[in-house]
């Protein structure tokens, strides 16, 4: 496919994501209007309070306004990362946002790497040693690490390797890259481990599936060098259908690791959305959320890139 | 290159020698053998053919030369090429001899090529590493190695083989199997995913390039005259066995083995109908469980007490002819009758067409839109069965002849046209009452091509045609006398209601789906394809025996197949079909004597015939 | 009953006091030593509090101390929700007074005050006292952080609401006037919703006043230097300290979680202290043995019957459950969070300041106790209109749900059949606080209490049946609506003593709560103890009374 059409099927997707960006606000808007208790009460949180309070909160979040003044007002600021500010803890949600988002996404694709490398490599090597004890041996421990929930696995690690091996820190998410990379290493390999067992035994199928297919073994029939083989015919192929998971696990890891931020108290988006959602932080919510979809929607649109980039089939189909 | 291998020397001397070839899954003694017994020596710019049924150890045989036996599969004996044993080398060494020594071609172009490269990538890829070409000179080498596999159009270079007809990509997969220039190319089965007019031009390239480049040449493959056609000598492989081997004329004007013999009679002829085909009863033993006696002893009608003491040597039975039955001198003479017999023609079908048309098909079409495309896989196509007739369809992939069958029996509905069975339409059977459509259930019934998916593997077969003969029929008195009765009509023994299809062979599992059509008591038996998936010795057993239930119950018979030797066997009336269209059509024998289309005498001088002038024709 | 900062079960203990919103009357005239724990875990270092304002107990200077504390701190500003700053803001922000060991009210900012009528309070600031930036303290900041408190959507206005004007006869003269007279006034500047900025630096900075990134300046013996509202804060200490250089050098404030997590963190060494968590057994049994140090405190944990609704408006079949219900055994649900047994409603914490040991103690031995007696129990069950026993809904919040099963097994074996109805925290809050008729059968942890017994008034009265309220019993008597407003409306100790044993032995009669355990408070550390540890820890900069264990 020829960059002009490729840079067409992304605008494309993006004038697709604005659209659904306009509706998912309205709905998210709507719904929480549409919810009992208003701010007000969120922000009191069931305290007593005084009417001349109820009456400054009222204005302050246009309460006494029509639901479109309300909806319109909301995504005017929407528009310019303004999301107002939270009724828990008062912050602009855009900086309680900003707060976690570097270190979530930082999490995300940490995480969204060691799962490549935890899943990917030994797939590799089962598929290769298929039936043999190295493959049994892989796929065994894949089995017992996939029945661990992630953050069973991350108070395992805290134990093993903060406390009896202090190599690595307890809780917190460091600043600066590498004081991140170490901070966050634990977490990431608490997600990573279960959803890379997935991993393995996915790429171990596709790896089986590339290494029985003819163009394989007519590779070897025509003398070419075992490392061109692996590279270019068995991983190039195997490695298709995992990265059309890419996408989900990229948004899993950033948005979805709730438990794991909280064993080792990261503070990242999972906790403050689950936070918010039990307290009912309408303005959190709906910020959230647009965050949200923004980070699943680009993440799919760049696994579906790289889909493309390397499964020629999919480009020739999507023109045609 | 690797300086311990001799060039092989003077012409007429072997390249490549292998003596006592054996291959078994290890560690499974002689229950896991998969080749017993197999020898030839290839000569330089020789080609030979290795002709054998599935399970005979011909691919695994290729395999073994190559160094690509599949995990657990171990090669014995001497393969010796260049002064050295292949059969003791590593993978290393291997590396020194696959692609510029000896390489491969196998059977399905569609999975042989990299589905993510460029075809122009892929012949770079595979040429001889060590020279450094620039980027235009290795594009100019690429187009120059496809303009030799007859590919001119330059742009194949910047495809991929997705994009290209299965032809077209057998032919990148022999530039690129040629990239290093081999001194032996082992072509598995070049050519049997193809068209038959496809088929034809591969082999015929084939074959053009070995002459041109004075290459060896060992072609796999199951079909006796394409061997007899692109060789010069021929291995018959049965059951890990070599049982002959002789020069292409002689074994073709004589074969000294029965099975050899069996084999070719067995193919129908495509010049002419024969009276009946000549089957081998049974199927194919894997060589496992013949490992003591002659491979051939349980379906040979010559055998004897001395076939099942040990394995028969292969014996030289005239020059350059040896064969491995030990029966060969008593029963020489009458397996020459039975072959005098065998090409006796059967009796001339009676002219024009009687009784009263069953199935009127009238302009039918059949669109179909995939996305942006429209396909129109059934174009203005008329046809008519009339009662007890057999009518063919003959036609490649893609020409509409199986979309017309699925329409029949409802499976599609047409975009146009009508079609009347039994005098009901049928046009669109969702509008059918339901009196009409049990009618039409029980009149017209399906054989499908793959007898292996068509068959529930959880259920016995008696089950299986208990379920067939209560949907047609409520509450039959007898319905176990009526399972063994359908049985014992597709020539099995009642004892095989007990069974569940993993039990049964190909051809057995053929019969079950016949016996299964045949319950219903239907009038129209649509066979697509039925025995494309069997092995030769066992199509001939099938063929013969819907001709035999056609006589004896008047069933008319609907033949959809590409091949034109079976339709001429198996109908009186043959419709042509090519794009959708039906292009000819008329009584059998007078559109195979006299085409009148030119795509008619395109199929007809594609189909493979013993002689070399099948390929010489044009290429 | 909603906490400050949701979802984290140990800041609900601060959550009653949040809610109530009354303060009382009443002197604090008691002159006993004892620490003001229920009974139970007199840790010596509780025991000695007796430097001067402003001071550290130690001489020994730490140069770090690393504090993990859960949930997270979103602002240093007061009038917001601070969230797990409960815990840290006194150690840089001060108030004008302080709450001694007894209850009793002592300098702090302020070397004194005056009440110069029933309604209006003068203060006299200490001289000398600096702002983080060198400036000094006037009564103009006091002025300013007050009022910040009582308008422009301060959560803190209710604590204010009484206050008709505050101004500032000069630098060091800070005078309140009040609308009504209102004892409850006089804790107000001892308490952490009360404390002390710099007007300066507020007015510079209107918006972002003690956000991440702006902060805020005051007189603490710590400035906060820096604040990650996900992650925790920084501070140091203030060179300009009125009271000397500050015992610690720099103070880390790290967020968890759970207590798990701090818990681990403790262990491996990443933080020295916890100043608060939320359940001791379990921090204990991930950290280490022994960490957490227990100190009873005045909040009490009750369970309450609908008093106006069959069955429980049959006496009997309440004091059925008081006999049926075993102490010991809800305490050891609680992970170790309950502090000691408890038998009345109002904490012998806030009784002690009443009066002498003796007379304190004969009059709280005439008020009724239920010690778990199964026998007595069936037998008033029998003199109860339903003397088979019946079967009832019991509602839990979810924090408080394996306690709640414990109940509901004990009172099986009474005959009383209760089906357990576990909700969100938040979700039982709105319940509870909604009309009175509708409020459950339930079990409360109230988590915080004020120095004094008219504290308890939250659960009791007319008043507090209207929706928001907290009589979650719905007991209405007006001779106990009497005695509360009588109770407040004297500053004489002996006549509370009476009133408040009169009142205490009604309810023992009536029996609309049974009062379950003394709540605890606690702290975790291997190295340190904190000094003077008691119900009102946090209302001072604690950092001051770290001392090595």
């Amino acid at each position: 496919m020829s960059l002009k059409a490729t840079l067409l099927f992304i605008v494309r997707r993006l004038a697709a994501m604005a659209v659904l960006m306009v509706v998912l606000s309205f709905a998210v808007f709507s719904l929480v209007y549409l919810a009992p208790g208003d701010a007000v009460d969120a922000l009191l949180g069931g305290k007593s309070s005084t009417p001349e309070l109820v009456a400054s909160l009222k204005e302050e979040y246009h309460l006494n306004e029509p639901f479109f003044t309300q909806y319109w007002i909301w995504a005017r600021d929407a528009l310019h990362f303004d999301f107002g500010a939270s009724t828990q803890t008062t912050l602009p949600v855009t900086d309680e946002i900003g707060a976690r988002f570097g270190s979530s996404v930082f999490l995300g694709v940490y995480a969204y790497v060691l799962t490549l490398l935890f899943g990917v490599v030994p797939g590799v090597i089962a598929a290769l040693r298929r039936r043999r004890a190295v493959d049994r041996g892989l796929v065994a421990g894949a089995v017992v690490t996939l029945s661990t929930p992630p953050f069973v696995l991350g108070i395992l690690l805290l134990y093993l390797f903060a406390v009896v091996v202090p190599v690595f820190p307890a809780a917190g998410k460091g600043e600066g890259f590498l004081d991140q990379l170490w901070h966050l290493t634990l977490p990431a390999v608490a997600l990573a481990l279960t959803i890379s067992a997935f991993l393995l035994r996915h790429t171990r199928a596709s790896m089986i599936g590339v290494l029985d297919q003819d163009y394989v073994a007519f590779a070897r029939a025509r003398g070419l060098a075992s490392r061109r083989i692996m590279l270019r015919y068995l991983l190039r192929n195997a490695l298709i259908p995992v990265v059309t998971v890419s996408g989900v696990l990229l948004t899993y890891f950033v948005t979805g690791a709730v438990l794991v931020e909280s064993t080792f108290s990261l503070g990242g988006l999972g906790e403050l959305l689950v936070q918010s959602a039990e307290s009912g932080d309408l303005p959190m919510i709906q910020g959230l959320t647009l965050i949200i979809a923004v980070i699943i929607i680009s993440a799919n649109l760049l696994a579906d890139l790289a889909y493309m980039a390397i499964d020629p089939r999919i480009r020739f189909e999507r023109r045609s | 290159m690797n300086d311990s291998i001799e060039q092989p020397g003077a012409p007429g001397a072997p390249v490549l020698s292998v003596r006592r070839l054996k291959i078994g899954r290890a560690g499974l003694g002689g229950a896991g053998a998969i080749v017993s017994a197999n020898e030839f020596d290839l000569a330089a710019g020789e080609s030979i053919g290795i002709v054998g049924e599935s399970g005979s150890g011909k691919s695994m045989t290729a395999k073994a030369l190559t160094g690509l036996l599949p995990p657990g599969v171990v090669a014995n004996g001497v393969a010796e090429y260049g002064g050295r044993n292949l059969l003791g080398f590593s993978e290393r060494e291997w590396r020194s001899i696959r692609g510029s020594e000896i390489c491969t071609v196998m059977q399905d172009p569609f999975t042989m090529l990299n589905p993510v490269m460029r075809c122009g990538h892929i012949l770079q890829e595979s040429m001889a590493p060590g020279r450094r070409l620039s980027r235009a000179e290795r594009r100019a080498e690429s187009v120059r190695r496809l303009a030799e596999v007859g590919i001119t159009d330059e742009s194949v270079v910047d495809r991929y083989p997705f994009q290209l007809s299965g032809g077209m990509r057998q032919r990148v997969a022999i530039a690129a199997a040629l990239a290093r220039d081999p001194k032996v190319l082992i072509a598995d089965e070049p050519s049997t995913a193809l068209d038959v007019v496809t088929q034809r031009e591969v082999l015929a390239l084939i074959k053009r390039i070995q002459q041109a480049r004075g290459m060896s040449l060992i072609l796999i493959t199951h079909d006796l005259r394409v061997a007899f056609a692109t060789c010069d000598r021929i291995h018959v492989l049965y059951a890990g066995a070599l049982v002959e081997a002789a020069g292409a004329g002689a074994m073709q004007s004589e074969p000294l083995h029965p099975y050899t013999q069996g084999l070719l009679l067995s193919e129908p002829p495509a010049d002419r109908r024969v009276r009946e085909l000549v089957a081998i009863p049974g199927s194919v033993p894997s060589a496992g469980e013949v490992q003591d006696r002659c491979p051939f002893a349980t379906r040979c009608q010559w055998v004897a007490e001395v076939c099942r003491d040990g394995v028969p040597e292969l014996q030289a039975v005239a020059d350059g002819h040896e064969s491995r039955c030990v029966r060969l001198p008593e029963i020489r003479t009458e397996m020459a009758e039975i072959r005098a017999r065998a090409v006796e023609p059967a009796p001339a079908l009676p002219d024009g067409r009687t009784g009263a048309a069953l199935v009127e098909v009238e302009h039918i079409e059949k669109v179909f839109n995939s996305g942006s495309r429209t396909v129109r896989a059934v174009d203005d196509a008329s046809l008519v069965v009339r009662d007890g007739e057999s009518v063919g369809i003959v036609g490649e992939s893609g020409s509409g002849k199986t979309t017309l069958a699925r329409m029949l029996v409802g499976l599609e509905t047409p975009t146009a046209g009508d079609i009347r069975i039994d005098g009901i339409s049928v046009r669109d059977w969702r509008a059918l009452g339901d009196q009409d459509r049990r009618k039409l259930r029980k009149t017209v019934q399906m054989v499908f091509q793959d007898p292996y998916s068509s068959l529930n593997p959880m259920r016995s077969i008696g089950w299986t045609l208990k379920e067939a003969i209560t949907t047609h029929q409520s509450g039959p008195a007898d319905i176990a006398g009526r399972v063994s009765d359908l049985l014992e009509s597709v020539g099995l023994h009642r004892e095989y209601a007990q069974r569940r299809p993993s039990a049964l062979s190909g051809g057995e599992r053929q019969r079950i789906a016949i016996a299964r059509a045949l319950a219903a008591g239907p009038r129209l038996l649509i066979c697509d394809e039925p025995v494309s998936a069997l092995d030769m010795s066992v199509q001939a057993q099938i063929l013969n025996l819907l001709e035999h239930l056609r006589t004896e119950r008047g069933i008319s018979y609907l033949f959809i197949t590409h091949d034109l030797s079976i339709v001429r066997q198996a109908s009186d009336f043959l419709y042509v079909m090519n794009g959708g269209r039906v292009v000819e059509s008329g009584p059998t024998e007078a559109v195979l004597d006299h085409p009148q289309h030119a795509y008619t005498g395109e199929l007809l001088r594609s189909v493979p015939r013993s002689d070399g002038n099948w390929l010489g024709a044009s290429a | 009953m909603k906490s400050d900062v949701s979802g984290t079960r140990g800041l609900l203990r601060l959550s009653a006091l949040a809610v109530a919103g009354v303060m009382v009357l009443g002197a604090a005239a008691c002159t006993d030593n004892r620490p003001d724990a229920g009974g139970r875990d007199t840790h010596p270092v509780v025991k000695k509090r007796s430097v001067g304002p402003g001071k550290s107990v130690t001489d020994k200077q730490i140069p770090q101390l690393k504090v993990g504390v859960i949930g997270k701190v979103p602002t240093l500003d007061p009038k917001s929700n601070i969230g797990s700053g409960l815990y840290t803001n006194t150690l840089g922000l001060e108030s004008l007074l302080r709450i001694g060991s007894n209850g009793r009210l002592e300098p702090w900012l302020a070397t004194g005050y005056e009440q110069k009528s029933d309604k209006v309070y003068e203060y006299r600031l200490r001289k000398g006292v600096k702002f983080w930036d060198g400036s000094e303290l006037t009564s103009d900041d006091v002025k300013y952080s007050w009022d910040h408190y009582r308008f422009d959507g301060s959560t803190r206005s209710r604590y204010f609401r009484n206050v008709a004007d505050i101004s500032t006869p000069d630098t060091y003269t800070v005078r309140v006037e009040l609308k009504t007279p209102d004892g409850s006034w006089k804790y107000t500047p001892a308490m952490f919703w009360s404390v002390i900025f710099q007007k300066k630096f507020a007015q510079e900075h209107k918006k972002s006043h003690g956000k991440p990134g702006t902060l805020l300046v005051a007189t603490g013996p710590w400035k906060f230097d820096s604040l990650n509202p996900t992650s925790g804060m920084e501070l140091s200490a203030n060179p300009y300290y009125w009271g000397g250089k500050p015992p610690i050098g720099r103070i880390s404030v790290k967020s968890y979680a759970d207590d798990n997590s701090m818990a681990l963190a403790l262990r491996a060494g990443e933080i020295d202290l916890s100043p608060s968590i939320g359940s001791p057994k379990g921090f204990n049994a991930t950290a280490g043995k022994n960490s957490v140090t227990t100190v009873a405190i005045c909040a009490t944990t009750l369970l309450s019957m609908p008093t106006k609704n069959a069955p429980w408006d049959d006496v009997h079949v309440r004091r059925a459950v008081a006999y049926g219900l075993d102490r010991k055994n809800i305490i050891a649900s609680t992970q170790g969070r309950a502090g000691a047994p408890l038998q009345m409603l109002i904490s012998p914490i806030l009784m002690r300041p009443l009066g002498s040991k003796e007379e304190v103690d004969s009059a709280l031995a005439t008020i009724p106790v239920h010690d778990h007696d199964l026998g007595k129990a069936k037998a008033e069950l029998a003199k109860s209109k339903v003397p088979n026993g019946f079967s009832g809904t019991f509602v839990t919040p979810q924090s408080m749900a394996p306690t709640s099963e414990v109940i509901v097994d004990q009172l099986k074996k009474v005959g009383i059949n209760l089906k357990l109805k576990s909700m969100t925290d938040t979700t039982w809050a709105a319940l509870i606080t909604g009309p009175a008729d509708k409020r459950p059968m339930t079990i409360a942890e109230t988590g915080a209490c004020s120095p004094d017994p008219s504290w308890d008034d939250i659960f009791l009265g007319k008043a507090n049946t209207a929706v928001g309220g907290l009589n979650l019993a719905n007991y209405t008597p007006p001779e106990v609506d009497k005695l509360l407003a009588s109770g407040l409306t004297t500053n004489e100790p002996k006549k509370r003593l009476q009133i408040y044993t009169d009142l205490l032995r009604r309810l023992g009669k009536d029996l609309p709560y049974v009062p379950l355990y003394a709540e605890g408070n606690h702290y975790a550390s291997m190295k340190y103890d904190i000094v003077g540890y008691d119900s009102f820890w946090m209302n001072m900069p604690w950092a001051l009374n770290v001392v090595a264990k």
